[in-house]
């Protein structure tokens, strides 16, 4: 361990200093920057064990979708912000919360639909906050967006609305999508401030149709509602025949740069793409656009052709590299394939070689996959990308061989298999390697640390003519319990899906653990520190082995003390890690996995770690409403 | 320590087993609330106090009280091993402690000697 604290030591001499924050929390990944760090001293590896509860509060939005509403999903980050801590809940309330003690200070109410709209499930990842640096009402204030497709502005003091917002404190943003509109614009995360300007992605339905809504960035006055631009991303030839290429995840934003780093999404369908051969430049990229003007100052896309639904998932990271004797300004992007680009964010020139390697034709009807996608080879992935992982010979020999039959029935090729009517291992899984909670970095020394997750999951096109019988055949009847049962109809297309996780008869994964893990990587080196199981894995109440790890959702956030902060487990626990060598410090139970972003801050002295547990289903059946803060005991 | 001593002391622990099964399944915060695997745990404990009670009342016929017993013993141990999986340590040295007196029990009692 100490010889790790030394490498790590002497990495922090070469990485050279770079921007140090304030320990405020008040946006979704803690600044517009995204490196999830919390300028906080006092949580170090010889403190955190001895952490305490300061406060829990049970909103009581919560639902496990047995009566008459749909489940919940809550992966909000808790906004510290004006003395106070913000949170928004999957019933689209917003709770203004003591941070020393969880007592309510107000509470506002959107009164929107509980509705599954778009997304499965009621989802909701927090709120926005804004300051004009005047004193009266309204001139701080906090924005929630809604499944209905409202954005909704109050007073940060009171909670009142702010009337000169939209109309009354609430801006219809639906009445901006006027093309292919099958669905309403969710705004499940929340926007993205800077300066006076708001930048609006939104939540779409994935896997449904082939003509949607197409992907857009919405930038409206933070004090009036008005529309400022649009940018779209989906070339206006193609829109009759796709859509989506949207931002359902958080921005990150360099002020001085006067850009906004999108992470735009897959277009749809999203496993077929014979309707968009033509290709969409923008979709499953990062793209850079002016926040004065929407204009596209460049954009890199990861994937080309994407029929994977392997979506840009997270804000990318902004860090200063050293590069030739100078800081360069750079980003760092984790993606659902488990590829780490590093770019310059001034031109989205990469800074670490990205090689262009050729890939499995495909085999579907009207296909044409593409012939090259974009590797990385340095930094290393956050997963194996190269092959498949092994059948693991526990759940072979439990299944009498089956996994093994699996791996012989199934297409896999290498990554960027194209989905295939026999069934094609989709590896990394759909949920991705890396997803919304991307990764920490600390900007002093240059260290990104990320959780990643190791899935296998078998995706299936169905022939048009075949799709609806056999979705009958799999619901007994029922067409409407498709997507429960993991079929998706792909209207438009050729082919509907069936995605599902490969398991064998008695529900084991056929793929060798390790499940999860957790890593830390030199952004100067590009070369990974360590890599160590995370998490336990949890079925039935039973633990799995440590060295087994957990699929994880959810971030980390990393301290100046030398501590990560990362739910994310399946297993309901909390966790503080030695960012030195991600060894487990101190965990906690909660009621449910916490699959949000911690947020970290200092409230009237004293240090505190936020934690919301919400519950994915992703992860396993288990939702809650819990807010848990800890500190430690006072000296 | 005599026959009568080992079965009330697995008669003890599997009682002991089955309360805590039954507090950790439904306490918030145990790691195991309302699950399966707690239930099970719950039912495994059941079935060796059960079983230690039976036994107890069968000592005049020799070769059912070892089944028993034995039945009980293999209930506590599987137990034990499902509370380790659990993360419920209390739990495994809860009815290791019955496993082994019905161990004991077996090994020593006249009554059941015949039956290992």
């Amino acid at each position: 361990m100490w010889g790790l604290r030394v490498l790590l030591g002497a990495v922090v001499g070469l990485a050279g200093p770079v921007q140090a924050e304030q320990p405020r929390w008040d946006t979704f990944n803690g600044t517009l920057a995204a490196t999830k760090f919390a300028d906080v001293t006092t949580f170090t590896p010889e403190t955190v064990g001895r952490l305490q509860r300061a406060w829990e509060v049970r909103t009581g939005d919560v639902s496990d979708g047995s009566g008459d509403l749909p489940e919940t999903v809550w992966s909000a980050t808790p906004i510290y912000a004006n003395g106070t801590l913000y949170l928004g809940t999957p019933f689209y309330r917003i709770l203004a919360l003591d941070p020393a003690t969880g007592q309510e200070r107000w509470s506002y109410d959107t009164r929107s639909t509980l509705k599954a709209l778009t997304q499965p499930a009621l989802k909701n990842r927090g709120v926005a906050y804004w300051e004009s640096g005047a004193d009266g009402p309204c001139e701080k204030r906090v924005y929630l967006g809604t499944m209905d497709a409202t954005l909704h502005a109050v007073d940060a003091d009171t909670g009142q609305p702010c009337a000169d917002f939209g109309e009354n404190g609430v801006l219809n943003v639906n009445q901006w999508n006027e093309t292919n509109d099958v669905f309403p614009f969710s705004l499940l995360q929340p926007p993205t401030i800077v300066g006076d300007v708001i930048l609006i992605g939104w939540s779409g339905k994935d896997w449904a149709y082939s003509v949607e809504p197409p992907g857009n960035l919405m930038a409206v006055s933070a004090r009036t509602g008005e529309l400022l631009w649009d940018t779209g991303f989906i070339p206006a030839d193609l829109i009759p025949r796709t859509g989506t290429a949207n931002i359902w995840s958080s921005m990150s934003a360099d002020p001085d740069l006067g850009l906004v780093y999108v992470p735009v999404s897959s277009p749809s369908p999203n496993y077929w793409g014979g309707n968009r051969l033509e290709g969409v430049p923008l979709a499953t990229s990062i793209t850079a656009v002016e926040i004065a003007t929407g204009k596209i100052a460049w954009s890199y896309q990861h994937i080309h052709h994407d029929i994977w639904d392997y979506d840009t998932p997270s804000a990318p990271t902004l860090v200063d590299l050293p590069r030739g004797g100078a800081q360069v300004p750079a980003l760092v992007q984790t993606t659902k394939q488990g590829l780490i680009f590093v770019l310059d964010r001034r031109t989205g020139a990469p800074l670490f070689p990205v090689r262009e390697r050729p890939v499995p034709a495909s085999d579907a009807e009207g296909e044409v996959a593409a012939q090259t996608q974009p590797f990385v080879p340095h930094p290393p992935p956050t997963v194996p990308v190269d092959a498949l992982p092994e059948v693991w010979w526990l759940a072979d020999a439990l299944s009498f061989g089956q996994c093994s039959r699996d791996r012989d029935r199934f297409r896999y090729d290498g990554m960027f298999t194209p989905p295939s009517t026999q069934g094609t291992l989709l590896w990394p899984g759909t949920a991705g390697a890396n997803n919304w909670g991307g990764a920490a970095v600390d900007p002093r020394h240059g260290i990104l640390f990320v959780n990643s997750s190791r899935v296998v999951q078998i995706i299936r096109l169905i022939p048009r003519h075949a799709y609806d019988g056999e979705v009958r055949k799999a619901t007994n009847g029922s067409i409407e319990g498709g997507n429960e049962a993991g079929f998706h109809a792909q209207e438009g297309a050729p082919y509907g899906i069936e995605l599902y996780e490969w398991t064998n008869s008695l529900g084991l994964p056929c793929w060798a653990p390790p499940y999860g893990t957790f890593a830390a990587y030199d952004l100067a080196s590009g070369d990974r520190l360590y890599e160590v199981p995370f998490g336990l894995t949890q079925r039935w109440g039973f633990y799995g082995l440590r060295s087994w790890g957990s699929p994880t959702l959810g971030g980390p956030v990393v301290t100046a003390g030398g501590v990560v902060f990362l739910g994310a487990s399946m297993d309901d626990r909390v966790r503080a890690l030695d960012a030195a060598t991600g060894r487990e410090l101190w965990s906690d139970i909660v009621a449910a996995p916490s699959v949000s972003i911690p947020a970290v801050f200092s409230h009237e002295g004293q240090d505190y770690v936020v934690f919301v547990a919400g519950g994915n289903s992703i992860l396993k059946p288990r939702v809650a409403d819990q807010v848990v803060a800890y500190r430690l005991p006072r000296e | 320590m005599g026959g009568g001593m080992l079965q009330s002391l697995a008669m003890v622990a599997a009682l002991l087993g089955m309360g805590l099964a039954a507090y950790l399944w439904q306490v918030e915060g145990s790691g195991i609330t309302g699950t399966a695997g707690a239930l099970l745990a719950l039912l495994g404990a059941g079935a060796a106090f059960l079983g230690a009670i039976l036994a107890a009342m069968m000592r005049s016929w020799r070769h059912l009280r070892g089944v028993v017993t034995g039945l009980a013993l293999l209930a506590a141990t599987l137990t034990a091993v499902a509370a380790w999986f659990l993360m419920q340590n209390v739990l495994v040295i809860v009815m290791a402690v019955a496993a082994l007196a019905l161990l004991l029990d077996l090994a020593f009692t006249p009554a059941c000697r015949g039956v290992i």
